[in-house]
């Protein structure tokens, strides 16, 4: 793996670290004062510092530095964590934000230089803003050397321990042996060591024995190696974090418990220390090759300290049983796929099912159709299939952690005050969907703080509290994902809505329009009811964007207004776009699948429920609201279907304009269908949303169920049938 | 002799620091190097200086490493080097 690889791991990793704080974040705002909680956060600071560190973004590093110092002070009680150091804190992780943002892009890094004054200022004034900057700097010598007294001592104790046998919870020893290529890259391995000192660790002993006489070495080639003690609470990860970026073979990571030999190694690296006290040089005999990048082998039968539980037995004879480090609980493991992979993976199982599908059919033929072993490889396709469209699945989680911020940034822009609540952010949903529904999502939530909060003084004014909530809130609802945002501002003024639609000639002005209506007004292409276009929305190019955005998703978009009470908008949408379960129905000669999503129910209607509408017009009367009938053959150009209501079954599906009866021929079956694109594949086509394979090898298209209920909703209009 | 360190003393800076280093032992002379002005070093420099040190016992030069800055004595002193300074 090359260094770049690896950097692109450590900017996935800053990515997930930065969504991990922004949750800490909703948690402290709630009050949380837990340690773990900005625990979670100072690590996640701390990791990002370190891997700026190993990859040179000094900027970066340098910022992160200054930050992990105040939440450092924070985390060990120094500071109170008070609202407005809370303030500090969450600003400071915007400016993060952007610092790698800019490290990942290459770009400028973004001027920090007053949030990095906020930062000292915060942390008590006198820490300095340098890179190399220690949080413990002026060590006189005379401290270093009670510093040495003091591992000497824990060292002592450590054999003595050991020695008695006795349960020794003495905590980790590494040894970090940098090597030849220690500054490769531009690595600092001091950098690391500090890293260590972070976690609670001591440097035991600097090992000198491989550096050459001066005349002969080599400058920019590593010679040193230390010992390092860790305490036990830190966690082996934790520790191992700290090479993720370099090189992890640099280090020999031991538990102090591991008995016999582990006493006899504190012996040497006493020694070793003694010598080192004395100052005088050390010239032990070069028995670890510590140029050497691999671990120097251990000289006993020490537990290897391979990620790996397995129990490393070297001498199976030996008398003493050995040690075996402690089982940990393994956590949850993750393995980064590369999205590709994913892809052929969804769409080779896609091939399965239709291969399936295409099995049934030929079974059926030869009157074999009802074998067990048959719905057996159904089952297991089906779950195959949801398995991996399992695996592609995200949380909403990684669109709602980018929320916060840009309600910050809009209260800052318009002097509201909002507050934040968010609902279901761990439903999951495809990959693809998370990846799309980010822009839309900001919009709308720009347009709630926008259009929908009032100001805080009028908010009083009207008797509620002058901080306005914002809900973004995701749950599953019967096979689809439904996202809501809600706000409990102003709701929308109908009034004002319906006169501007007049005003920009979407309506005529004597149109008699339900409440509904106005309110999906705000929809229509170039409308915009801000009395001054700001720079948050209000530009008439948002809501129709929005819209169409969410229905190339395959979704819908409803809203609901109280005037005074607030607006809410929910968005409903597929959880795959992949696979979707569908009707298969007959019109003419042709196969269409329609997307049971938008299926409300299918009927062969009577003629009484049946009515005239002009000259082409039908309506069906559905116990009492009277839907228009569209014929799908007229609107796709097919030949030969059946034109008679009486004689056809209708489908009665919902669109973004309501609902219509879909005429077709014959309904064949009910079943779940993978979706190729056309654009894909060939072109975009009108009122067709897709196609698949069916199980005889024939292609069905898929009816786009909006496009044919909009096309027919307005070619019955005889003002809008030039349009349509 | 007292020859002042180099505020920056990163890795590209060690080779001058080891051809400085050798000239001075070259001379004989009792050796003082002033830490006052580092504020920023790292291993690289850090194992020139010990392999210098190591250079001037053995040919009996005296060696010193005087006015440590606060960064040149934090970063002995996390290396477990700070005996270059102790003396």
């Amino acid at each position: 793996m090359d260094l770049d690889a690896i950097q692109q791991i450590f900017f996935q990793e800053c990515e997930e670290g930065l969504s991990a704080m922004e949750s800490n974040f909703a948690l402290l705002r709630d009050g949380d004062r837990d340690s773990e909680t900005i625990n979670a956060v100072f690590r996640c600071v701390h990791s990002i510092k370190g891997g700026a560190g190993a990859f040179g973004h000094e900027r970066l590093q340098a910022y992160t530095h200054q930050y992990e110092t105040l939440l450092d002070l924070i985390r060990n009680g120094t500071l109170e964590l008070t609202p407005a150091l809370l303030d500090v804190v969450v600003g400071a992780f915007d400016v993060l934000a952007d610092h790698v943002a800019a490290a990942r892009d290459h770009d400028t890094p973004p001027s920090d230089a007053a949030m990095l004054e906020r930062l000292v200022a915060a942390a008590g004034g006198d820490a300095t803003p340098k890179v190399a900057a220690a949080p413990v700097a002026d060590v006189a010598p005379v401290v270093a050397i009670s510093d040495d007294f003091d591992d000497l001592m824990s060292m002592l104790g450590d054999v003595a321990q050991s020695e008695d046998g006795a349960d020794a919870a003495n905590g980790w020893r590494l040894r970090y042996t940098p090597g030849a290529k220690a500054f490769e890259h531009g690595s600092e391995p001091l950098l690391l060591l500090r890293e260590l000192t972070m976690l609670g660790g001591k440097v035991t002993l600097c090992d000198r024995s491989a550096l050459p006489p001066i005349d002969t070495m080599e400058p920019e080639c590593g010679y040193l190696a230390w010992d390092v003690a860790l305490p036990a609470s830190v966690a082996e990860d934790d520790i191992r974090a700290v090479f993720e970026f370099g090189d992890s073979s640099a280090i020999t990571l031991t538990r102090g418990d591991a008995a016999p030999a582990m006493a006899e190694d504190s012996i040497d690296a006493l020694f070793d220390l003694l010598d080192s006290v004395e100052a005088a040089p050390v010239t032990v005999a070069p028995e670890p090759e510590v140029a050497a990048p691999p671990p120097p082998p251990p000289p006993a039968p020490v537990p290897v300290p391979a990620p790996a539980p397995a129990p490393v037995a070297t001498e199976p004879a030996a008398p003493r049983a050995v040690a075996p480090s402690a089982p940990v609980a393994p956590p949850a493991q993750t393995i980064r796929v590369d999205l590709d992979k994913l892809d052929r993976l969804v769409n080779l199982v896609g091939e399965l099912v239709i291969t399936q599908a295409m099995l049934a059919q030929r079974l059926a033929e030869n009157q074999m159709g009802g074998i067990s072993e048959l719905s057996d490889l159904e089952h297991l396709t089906r779950e195959l299939q949801e398995s991996t469209m399992a695996i592609r699945a995200q949380p909403m989680k990684t669109v709602f952690s980018r929320v916060p911020r840009i309600v910050r940034e809009l209260e800052g822009e318009t002097g509201k005050r909002v507050r934040l609540e968010v609902d279901g952010e761990m439903t999951e949903v495809d990959k693809t969907v998370v990846e799309r529904i980010g822009e839309p999502l900001t919009h709308l939530i720009r347009n709630a703080v926008d259009h929908g909060l009032e100001m805080p003084d009028v908010r009083v004014a009207a008797g509620k509290p002058a901080e306005g909530v914002v809900r973004l809130a995701a749950a599953h609802q019967s096979g689809r994902i439904v996202i809501t945002v809600s706000d409990d501002g102003q709701g929308i003024n109908r009034t004002r809505v319906k006169s501007k639609a007049i005003e920009k000639g979407i309506i005529l002005p004597d149109a008699v329009l339900s409440d509904e209506e106005i309110d999906n007004l705000i929809f229509a292409p170039g409308f915009s009811t801000a009395a001054a276009i700001t720079n948050v929305s209000g530009r008439g190019v948002g809501m129709d964007v929005v819209r169409k955005n969410i229905q190339a998703l395959g979704g819908r978009i409803g809203i609901q207004s109280r005037e005074g009470f607030g607006s809410s908008f929910s968005l409903s949408l597929p959880l795959t776009l992949a696979v979707l379960d569908g009707m298969i129905v007959t019109v003419g000669q042709q196969t269409f699948v329609i997307p049971l999503s938008h299926i409300v129910e299918s009927l062969r209607p009577d003629h009484d429920t049946l009515s005239r509408l002009g000259p082409d017009g039908t309506l069906l009367d559905v116990r009492g609201s009277y839907v228009p009938v569209l014929r799908i053959a007229d609107y796709l150009g097919i030949e030969g279907a059946e034109r008679n209501p009486t004689n056809a079954v209708l489908i009665v599906v919902e669109g973004d304009h309501g609902q219509a009866a879909l005429l077709v021929d014959t309904i064949q079956d009910q079943r779940q269908v993978v979706v190729k694109s056309l654009e894909a594949n060939y072109q975009a086509i009108d009122g067709v949303a897709g196609a698949t394979i069916l199980g005889d090898g024939r292609v069905a298209l898929i009816a786009d169920v909006d496009a044919l209920t909009t096309r027919g909703r307005f070619a019955n209009r005889p003002s809008a049938a030039l349009a349509a | 002799m007292t020859i002042a360190l180099p505020a920056v003393l990163d890795t590209p800076a060690a080779a001058p620091l080891r051809q400085t280093l050798r000239d001075a032992i070259g001379t004989g002379r009792p050796i003082q190097l002033d830490a006052s002005g580092v504020e920023r070093i790292g291993q690289a420099c850090l194992q020139v200086l010990a392999a210098a040190e190591v250079a001037a016992e053995e040919s009996g030069q005296p060696f010193r490493i005087v006015g440590a800055s606060p960064v040149f004595a934090d970063m002995a002193t996390l290396a477990a080097l700070d005996t270059l300074i102790a003396a």
